[in-house]
Parts: structure tokens; C-alpha cells; sequence
């Protein structure tokens, strides 16, 4: 990890003045809102057999309080 | 198997010389023969290809049209959502978990005919370039046993390198599709960003992740590409809806085409067999009407740092959802919450992965961030206008794919000299070019040698033509 951060650090080396950051490639991206529809049972089913831990229709989770 | 191409396969079947059962059950002949020495599988479909394969030919008997990949045996990185097959990304995190719907490439694949045959083995979390930190045990090269097939889509490369099935779908965030092809002498390509559907696919970096296509020849990776690429309003970044024929466009050459080779490539680490391939390549290009010019391209030397901070930074927002709360693995060793997501996570993650997640979360923490991470998005930006600048004038840029043409598994390489070992491909991810991966030579041990073509966004079409022309004149 030492190793890791030391060789990042490098990167401060590069004159970056007035440069903007490039966080996406295009600029003409636009959110997509998929369509409010009801899943099948099916899918609650597939999503609850991955849970760690689920009991009927609700996944088991620590107890926080 | 082992001599034919997807086209002329799909040609056999369609005329009856093949039977698809027949195919499906040599890949699978094969994986039982195989896979124990190679382990480029973690998990099968065996019985649901051959269902599928007997009603595929039911429906090819009745004279229906079973789409361009009809029958053709495909293996699929398990990182990439298959409904109804396990879905690990090499972890053990993930180890039981079952996906609930399929990627838009599985989708596509399957309605163009094709077969998933499996899901292959690769770096955990798709962190890595060996295949070494997969939970389920590393895989072999399938030229010589004692190397690294490459990575992170490791098991995808192998696959069809020992025949286990004829091409496959691995994921490209730095170089991931492209240096295991170089290393097991197949073709790989990782598409323009935008171009392939990321719906389905586990993030790990998610704005330079791509799914990318992999086989033995130019021909095979450009059909692939074909049936998976377009348009998905399941995934914001996908961009337009392109409608190509890359096969009919293959064969007319480079007359014309201006290439840059990049001085600094040529680091004193580089092997010499593989810079002698680059030159021939070149030279191959050249002869047959390319204009080849050498050209400097600034800060390459700080590309890997950036690919790196990004990466990391991106990955540890992305892995946060495996907390051990909704999915996945959780620790059965706690008593509070905060116990539960830390021993989850220790014993979840393998090290690479730890590594990485903690660097990303350093370069986002309050006092680095503008140090680290927001220096790195200028970075990227710095790199993008340089290689911008050459596409101006030249069509495709050419360079190796790796630095050494093989690694052996008993070697154990210091990690950030297998980061420093990405300068050649993460340039394609940063700035989210097409580039390719086709093998040009061996070195004197008989290991393949890649190079690399790269070209602007949505070039595609001119890479796989360059890359079929070094297909046909590698080993001349």
C-alpha cells in the first residue's frame, strides 16, 4: 500500500494550472427514467434468495438498535 | 473445433454439416478433458445449452432463421449477469450469488442464436491482470501451462484458447480484454465507450468499464461485436444506435490510412521481441499503402497514475453496496452492525481488492481529494486533448499491448510494477477510445506477441480492418 501511494503521488509532478477536470467523456448523456412498472413475484423471489439472511417476504438484517 | 471460425461454423450448421448438439457437446467434451489443468470455468450451463442447442436445430430443421450466431458456444465473464447461472466476479463475496435477470449482451447474444456455455474465471472484482486473485484458484495459459493466461478476463481468453467454447465476452476497464488476448494469441477488443450496453455488468470502475469481445480471429471478434453493440436505455452512457456490417468492410485494407507510433512507448523495459513486432507491424502496414510516422504523445507516463487514482476512487463507491446487508456474503462473526460490515468485508474481499477499495477511499477522503483524485480528472483531461490532437491527423495509433509476452505463474511480480505494466492500454479507458488487440509474432519461447491498434471513438470499422490486414500477414 506504501508502495502504492508513493508511486501516485507522482502525479503531482504534472502542471495541471487552469486545466479542467475531464469527469465525463460526453456531453450529450442524459439521465433515463425507466417506466414505474410493477415487477413480477418472480423477482421479489429471486432478489430474497440472495439475501444472506431472509425470512417470508423481508431480508434479515443486524439489529441496529 | 479447433480450426474453425464462428462464420464458417455457422455456415456448417446452416447446411446440416454440423449439428449444433454435436458442437455444444464437444465444447463441453472438452471442458470435462480440460478444465481441471486450465480452470478457465467457474461455473457451467451444460444442461441448459443442450437444451438449447436441441431447440435451436428443431428450429433450424423447420427452415427458421436461428440469427447470424446460431449455435455458436460462447463463454461469458462472470462478472456479466447471466439469469439463472451465478454471478461470483471471481469473489468470494459473491460466491452463492444467483443473478435475477441477464445483462443486455446476454440478451442480444441469445437472440442472435447464441449458446452460453458458462461463466469464466477472472481477477476478483475484475482487480488484477493475472487471474491470480480469483477466489476460485488461478487459470493457465493456454499456450504453456506454467504462465498467466493475462487478466482480468483470464478465463475468458482461455477458454478459447483450449477450445472450451468459440469466442467469449470479457470486461475492459484498463487494458482487461486486451492484454489476455496478447498473452494467449487471440484477438480482443475493447469497444468505444458507449458502444456495448454496461447494463447487467458489474460495475468496478464505471466510467471506463466496457464489455468487450474476444476469439481467435478478427473475423469472429467483428461478428460479436456486430450482435452485441447498440443502444440500451437501460444504460445512460450507451450511445447511438449504429447500424454496421464490420464483416463486409474487413478486407479493404489500409491504402491511405495515416498511423502514429508513440516514441514513448518505446521504454527501456520493453521487451525486444515485442518492439521488433510493433516494427513489423508497421511495416506490414506501410507496404500496403499506410503512411507510418513516429509522433510524441505527452504525460503517458502519468496515464497508469491517473487510471489508477480514478479507478480506485470509482471502485470504492461502487463495491460499497457489498456491505453483507441485502446480498452477497456476510460474516457470521459479530455482535454490532459496525462489526458486521468490517468482518464482512475482511473476509469477503480478498487482498487486491481490500488494496484497491482503501486507495480509492484515501484519494476521496477530505484533505487528498484535490491532491489525488481531482488532479487525476485533469490529468485524464491533458491526455485526452494530446491523443485528441493526433486523431486530428492520424486514423489509428499503433503499440504494443504489454510489456513482456509472458509472465509465469510461479512469479511473483511486485504489484505496482504489474500497474506500470497497463501504460499501453489504459490510454483506450481514460479516454474512451476502440482499441484491439491482434496477435503479430512470437517471442523465442513460441509465446504470442499482441499489438495494439487504437483509433478515435466509434472508429471501429478502421481498426478491425487494420487489425484483419496483420491477421493475414502475421508470421510472414
Amino acid at each position: 500500500m506504501e508502495k502504492m501511494l508513493a508511486y501516485i503521488k507522482q502525479i503531482s509532478k504534472v502542471e495541471t494550472e487552469g486545466v479542467l477536470p475531464l469527469t465525463q467523456l460526453y456531453t450529450n448523456s442524459e439521465n433515463v427514467c425507466n417506466n414505474d412498472e410493477k415487477l413480477d413475484w418472480q423477482f421479489k423471489t429471486k432478489l430474497l434468495e440472495n439475501a444472506p439472511e431472509s425470512d417470508k417476504d423481508y431480508v434479515i438484517v443486524p439489529k441496529t438498535v | 473445433m479447433n480450426r474453425r471460425t464462428v462464420l464458417e461454423t455457422v455456415k456448417d450448421i446452416k447446411s446440416g454439416k454440423i449439428r449444433i448438439k454435436d458442437l455444444i457437446q464437444e465444447c463441453i467434451e472438452n471442458i470435462e478433458k480440460k478444465d481441471n489443468t486450465y480452470n478457465a470455468f467457474i461455473s457451467l450451463n451444460k444442461e441448459n445449452a443442450i437444451d438449447r442447442a436441441e431447440k435451436l436445430q428443431a428450429r433450424l430443421d423447420a427452415g427458421e432463421d436461428i440469427g447470424i450466431l446460431g449455435g455458436i458456444p460462447v463463454a461469458i465473464k462472470d462478472n456479466i449477469l447471466v439469469e439463472g447461472l451465478k454471478t461470483t466476479c471471481g469473489s468470494k463475496m459473491l460466491e452463492n450469488y444467483m443473478a435475477p435477470y441477464s445483462a443486455t449482451v446476454i440478451n442480444k447474444l441469445e437472440e442472435n442464436g447464441a449458446i452460453i456455455i458458462g461463466k469464466t474465471n477472472m481477477d476478483e472484482f475484475a482487480m488484477g491482470s493475472t487471474t491470480k486473485t480469483s477466489y476460485y484458484g488461478e487459470t493457465k495459459n493456454p499456450v504453456n501451462i506454467e504462465y498467466i493466461p493475462g487478466g482480468s478476463s483470464g478465463g475468458s481468453a482461455t477458454a478459447i484458447g483450449t477450445d472450451m467454447c468459440m469466442v467469449s465476452l470479457g470486461s475492459d476497464t484498463g487494458g482487461s480484454v486486451r492484454q489476455p488476448a496478447a498473452f494467449c494469441g487471440l484477438v480482443g477488443l475493447k469497444p468505444t465507450y458507449g458502444m456495448v450496453s454496461r447494463y447487467g455488468l458489474v460495475a468496478y470502475a464505471s466510467s471506463f468499464d466496457q464489455i468487450g469481445p474476444m476469439g481467435k480471429t478478427v473475423e469472429d471478434v467483428a461478428l460479436t461485436l456486430q450482435v452485441i453493440m447498440g443502444c440500451d436505455s437501460k444504460d445512460s452512457t450507451s450511445q447511438f444506435n449504429l447500424e454496421k456490417d464490420y464483416l463486409s468492410t474487413l478486407s479493404k485494407g489500409v491504402k491511405g490510412l495515416k498511423v502514429g507510433i508513440p516514441r514513448e512507448f518505446f521504454t527501456e523495459d520493453l521487451e525486444d521481441s515485442i518492439k521488433e513486432s510493433v516494427i513489423n507491424a508497421a511495416k506490414v502496414l506501410e507496404d500496403n499503402g499506410a503512411i507510418v510516422e513516429e509522433i510524441n504523445v505527452g504525460n503517458t507516463e502519468y496515464a497508469v497514475m491517473a487510471y489508477y487514482i480514478i479507478a480506485c476512487a470509482q471502485a470504492s463507491s461502487n463495491l460499497a453496496r457489498f456491505d453483507g446487508v441485502k446480498y452477497g456474503y456476510r460474516s457470521m462473526n459479530y455482535e454490532s452492525l459496525g462489526e458486521m460490515y468490517d468482518n464482512t468485508w475482511k473476509e469477503g474481499f480478498g487482498e487486491e481488492v481490500r488494496k484497491r477499495i482503501s486507495l480509492g477511499e484515501y484519494v476521496l477522503s477530505s484533505g487528498f481529494y484535490e491532491e489525488h483524485y481531482l488532479k487525476a480528472l485533469k490529468v485524464r483531461r491533458l491526455i485526452w486533448e494530446e491523443y485528441e490532437k493526433h486523431f486530428e491527423k492520424y486514423d489509428l495509433i499503433l503499440s504494443p499491448v504489454t510489456k513482456v509476452s509472458g509472465i509465469k505463474l510461479s512469479d511473483d511480480v511486485d504489484s505496482v510494477k504489474l500497474y506500470m505494466d497497463d501504460l499501453y492500454t489504459v490510454s483506450a479507458n481514460l479516454c474512451g477510445y476502440p482499441a484491439i488487440s491482434v496477435p503479430f509474432g512470437k517471442n523465442e519461447c513460441g509465446l504470442p506477441i499482441g499489438v495494439q491498434i487504437m483509433g478515435k471513438s466509434f472508429s471501429e470499422e478502421t481498426i478491425l480492418r487494420a487489425a484483419f490486414l496483420l491477421e493475414q500477414r502475421n508470421g510472414d
